[in-house]
């Protein structure tokens, strides 16, 4: 069989008719979106900076209660050495109850329960003052002697060691 | 005596008919073109080899030819027929287009559209002529001017006819310069031809690396036939365009092409035996192969002249013809021919649009046509 007839019967005509308008259809998309790319791809460069302005701004907020370092040996904490006496003493009671050697973090988590303030800056004033020491099981521990003396440089952390 | 005779018997010599030696001729040719006349040598040159290899008259059962299972031929001519090596072609001819052009000049896109009338009206042509609906859809693509397309739907649809369509296919694209410029004066006048295009503007790194996942994207979600032709197509830009994968991109673009197009050119040859190859059928093949590629070129030129009218940014007809794929062929024949009219007048990168952009239509042209007669 041939002829028009043929065509027909095979549904020629519209296989043919759709066949083209898909191949236009679809490279008309294809030039469609190409066209776009470049705002496209300006919009994505525009807000892939985003995350470069916005860890600084969180950074700012979540150090908003530091004190700004005033020398190279400030005080990064604002933890008055008195202060860290009576936190000293706070914390002592805590660890009584849990024993020791005690984990860092769990003491941290009892004593924020507790509403012991600024309770990392005041470990970490302890710890450099020697009146807490990390032993190498990675368990804490109070330091033997140093009960609650009252040391007006234990509070001064350098900068380095935050 | 008798063990003499029986030898002389059993050559070539003695089984060949005038079919053997003409095909033999056309294998012949096929080099010639190659070897000589430069037109497509890497593709020329195996095929005509692999004609000189399946016409070679042997032994039905021995275990040679081509379509007799368990020889060695046939294990190699599996990858057509099951239609693997295509697919891999295309993930070489990734690795090797640069899309930027396209990029530049979206609008260019639509003369790779247009030229796809060819295999469509093909297709129609074919079925007037008595061909069944499989036959006809693979005859068709013979328009999109792209060999390893053809060979794709033709295994998929008439595997017999494979041999044929890929020999007409080829044929044509290696005569692309012989076929497409009368064509092309016909439908434009001087004026048209000596139309100079603006220079593109540059293209980002993150279009081209953006291109071939949004390309595959929207055309295999809109024809998903054509999933492993254009997938392997995109993948290949991929690798070369996202710069860290240059190893792989390397590989693609040569030890994989290479050797792809190595043997599909002997075993499409080589499937081009005298009595599959020389009927009735593959006269009208190459026949209706002829009228499709004249038909994709005029689709192109005069959809480029309407673009014209309705379009403040002219753009040179001659860039219509690029749109049946043959790369970079007809690219070529679109800069030979506004070249000869305006020697200052250079629209080679500027034809690479359409030229790819026929490669993604010829594509999606072939996965409809599966998907609708498949």
């Amino acid at each position: 069989m041939g002829g028009f007839s043929a065509i027909s019967a095979a549904n020629g005509w519209l296989i043919a008719a759709l066949g083209i308008s898909v191949v236009f259809f679809g490279l008309l998309s294809l030039a469609f979106i190409v066209s776009y790319f470049p705002r496209i791809i300006a919009w994505w460069n525009a807000h892939a900076k985003a995350p470069k302005y916005f860890v600084p701004l969180v950074k700012s907020l979540i150090s908003r209660p530091r004190v700004k370092p005033t020398s190279s040996k400030a005080s990064v904490q604002s933890v008055e050495p008195g202060e860290l006496d009576d936190a000293e003493e706070a914390l002592r009671l805590l660890t009584a109850h849990m024993g020791e050697p005690f984990k860092l973090p769990r003491l941290i988590e009892v004593a924020e329960q507790r509403g012991l303030a600024r309770v990392h800056s005041t470990i970490n004033g302890l710890l450099v003052r020697g009146a807490m020491v990390g032993g190498p099981d990675g368990l804490f521990r109070w330091a033997i002697g140093s009960e609650s003396k009252s040391d007006p440089e234990g509070a001064e952390i350098s900068s380095g060691s935050t | 005596m008798e063990l003499l005779i029986d030898f002389i018997q059993n050559t070539g010599f003695a089984m060949a008919d005038y079919r053997h030696f003409v095909m033999i001729g056309v294998g012949l040719i096929f080099l010639y073109l190659g070897i000589a006349k430069h037109y497509e040598p890497l593709l020329l040159v195996p095929i005509g080899f692999g004609i000189l290899v399946g016409n070679v008259p042997v032994f039905k059962g021995l275990g040679l030819g081509i379509y007799e299972k368990g020889a060695v031929l046939n294990y190699l001519y599996f990858g057509v027929s099951k239609g693997i090596y295509p697919p891999l072609i295309f993930l070489g001819i990734g690795a090797m287009t640069d899309f930027s052009t396209l990029l530049a000049r979206p609008k260019l896109v639509l003369l790779g559209a247009a030229a796809q009338l060819g295999v469509f009206m093909t297709f129609l042509g074919a079925l007037f002529l008595g061909f069944v609906p499989s036959e006809a859809a693979s005859i068709g693509i013979i328009g999109g001017a792209d060999g390893p397309t053809a060979i794709f739907l033709s295994a998929k649809l008439a595997p017999h006819l494979v041999g044929p369509i890929a020999i007409a296919a080829y044929s044509y694209m290696a005569l692309v310069p012989v076929i497409q410029p009368p064509i092309m004066k016909l439908l434009t006048s001087r004026r048209e031809r000596l139309i100079k295009m603006s220079d593109p503007r540059e293209v980002s790194l993150q279009e081209r690396i953006l291109f071939p996942i949004a390309g595959f994207l929207l055309c295999c979600f809109l024809a998903p036939a054509a999933l492993p032709l254009l997938g392997m197509l995109f993948l290949g830009n991929l690798l070369k365009e996202c710069l860290v994968t240059d190893r792989l991109a390397r590989t693609a673009r040569t030890a994989v092409v290479d050797t792809v197009t190595i043997i599909l050119g002997l075993t499409v040859g080589a499937s081009t035996q005298a009595d599959v190859f020389l009927t009735a059928k593959s006269v009208g093949i190459f026949i209706l192969g002829a009228c499709s590629f004249m038909v994709a070129t005029a689709g192109g030129v005069i959809f480029a002249k309407l673009l014209n009218v309705v379009s403040q940014d002219k753009i040179n007809p001659l860039l219509g013809a690029a749109g049946v794929s043959a790369v970079p062929d007809s690219a070529r024949v679109v800069q030979m021919v506004g070249n000869a009219e305006d020697p200052s007048n250079y629209l080679l990168m500027h034809a690479m649009a359409p030229n790819v952009a026929g490669v993604i239509g010829s594509a999606i042209a072939a996965g409809v046509l599966w998907s609708f007669i498949g």
